[in-house]
């Protein structure tokens, strides 16, 4: 009863439906011949090993970024560190050096270092026998007495004046960074060294009773 | 007469091993007109339904060695790859189609809906058949394999990529939509 009413149905809704062509099978076939269509053989093993390979690929590459990612920042960090560490072992050597780049220039002229460097006062001029003895900042002296120093130094990787060296190491992106960083460095501890200076002479001064000369000053930029 | 009585798999080795362009159009032959039946109802113009009948063979030409006859027989795998030729075609070409809202289809009482189809009634059968017409494709298509066909929703699982619950609901949803589409007629209302 169902399956008749059904096929009524089925008959009365197959009447709206397009009518198939007589010779289907033929234009199929011709299609085919015509696109010299062949069946392809298997491919889901080649899928499933090219798939495999894919992956095994991406991680071996990812590992290999990530260690080469991992040894440039090792060497970055060392550089930097190396840097920060050779420069404060430089002023602490050298004691009185207040910037990078003067260093730089009195590797290069020491003669006229100690009469046009700006850093030591008239007093110290004057006297430049007391102010070797007494004021650290006059590196001038040791520079004219060790000409060969700064570059000892440099070459045990020291100050600005070495970089030369260090280039090799660091990405020439990174250069200006790392030179603001240790001029920066350079000065701070340069301050710090004035300030300790000046401590002293007050400490000085007040133990022998004497003024501090107040018009002068004792570093003149 | 041997030849009649060849199974798929047999015509398909054949074919594949033989490499004779023959033997798949004894398949051709057995599907074609099922086929193109299967597409025609869900492609409602004729030269598009027959292109995509013709797609779809000259596809599975083409991968006949990925037809595994233990997962689905072969007018199934024929289904499947039509099916999606035909989805494909429908989200390029879209049509206007019957719709009711949610609140009207919970609204119809699910005794009357399932007996929607079960009429002997000419008029109604005329009406039944508007109806099934003014359907979406994929619904039209559920109800034609489903009613027409004979076909389980098990085996309409398959190649609609669907699990046969989803079916079942889907299948009563359409005949609330019928019985919408009737009644709406009847009253002289129409809802498209």
């Amino acid at each position: 009863m169902e399956n008749h009413q059904y096929s009524k149905l089925k008959a009365a809704f197959e009447t709206t439906l397009p009518q198939m062509p007589t010779n289907f099978t033929d234009r199929v076939m011709k299609r085919i011949e015509e696109q010299d269509t062949t069946p392809q053989p298997k491919r889901h093993r080649l899928w499933l090993y090219s798939v495999i390979g894919a992956v095994a690929a991406s991680i071996v590459l990812l590992l290999m970024l990530h260690y080469h990612d991992n040894n440039v920042e090792t060497e970055k960090n060392t550089t930097v560190a190396q840097q920060t560490g050779s420069r404060n072992s430089t002023i602490e050597k050298k004691g009185k050096t207040p910037a990078p780049m003067i260093v730089q220039e009195e590797k290069r002229h020491p003669d006229r270092t100690s009469s046009q460097t700006p850093l030591i006062s008239k007093e110290e001029k004057r006297h430049p026998d007391e102010t070797s003895s007494q004021a650290p900042l006059s590196s001038s002296h040791e520079e004219r007495n060790h000409p060969n120093e700064a570059s000892h130094l440099g070459e045990t990787g020291g100050g600005l004046c070495e970089q030369t060296d260090m280039e090799p190491i660091i990405p020439p992106k990174c250069q200006e960074l790392v030179d603001i960083y240790l001029a920066e460095t350079a000065l701070q501890v340069a301050y710090e060294r004035l300030a300790q200076i000046d401590a002293l002479k007050a400490y000085t001064l007040s133990i022998e009773g004497e003024k501090e000369p107040s018009s002068q000053p004792i570093i003149a930029f | 007469m041997k030849q009649q009585n060849e199974t798929d798999q047999q015509i398909i080795d054949r074919a594949l091993h033989g490499g004779h362009r023959a033997d798949f159009a004894r398949l051709v032959n057995r599907y074609g007109a099922r086929l193109f039946a299967f597409v025609a109802t869900m492609v409602t113009c004729r030269e598009d339904a027959e292109d995509l009948t013709q797609d779809c063979f000259v596809k599975a030409y083409t991968h006949l060695a990925q037809y595994d006859a233990q997962r689905s027989s072969f007018y199934t795998w024929l289904r499947r790859i039509a099916y999606r030729l035909c989805l494909d075609h429908s989200q390029r070409s879209p049509g206007i189609w019957f719709e009711t809202d949610e609140l009207t289809l919970q609204a119809i009482p699910d005794n009357e809906a399932d007996g929607v189809m079960e009429t002997e009634d000419d008029q109604r059968i005329r009406l039944l058949t508007e109806a099934i017409q003014h359907l979406p494709p994929t619904e039209r298509l559920l109800i034609q394999q489903f009613y027409f066909e004979q076909q389980p929703l098990a085996v309409i699982a398959v190649f609609t990529d669907t699990d046969a619950g989803t079916l079942a609901t889907r299948l009563h949803r359409i005949r609330k939509k019928i019985y919408h589409y009737i009644k709406s007629k009847e009253h002289g209302k129409s809802s498209i």
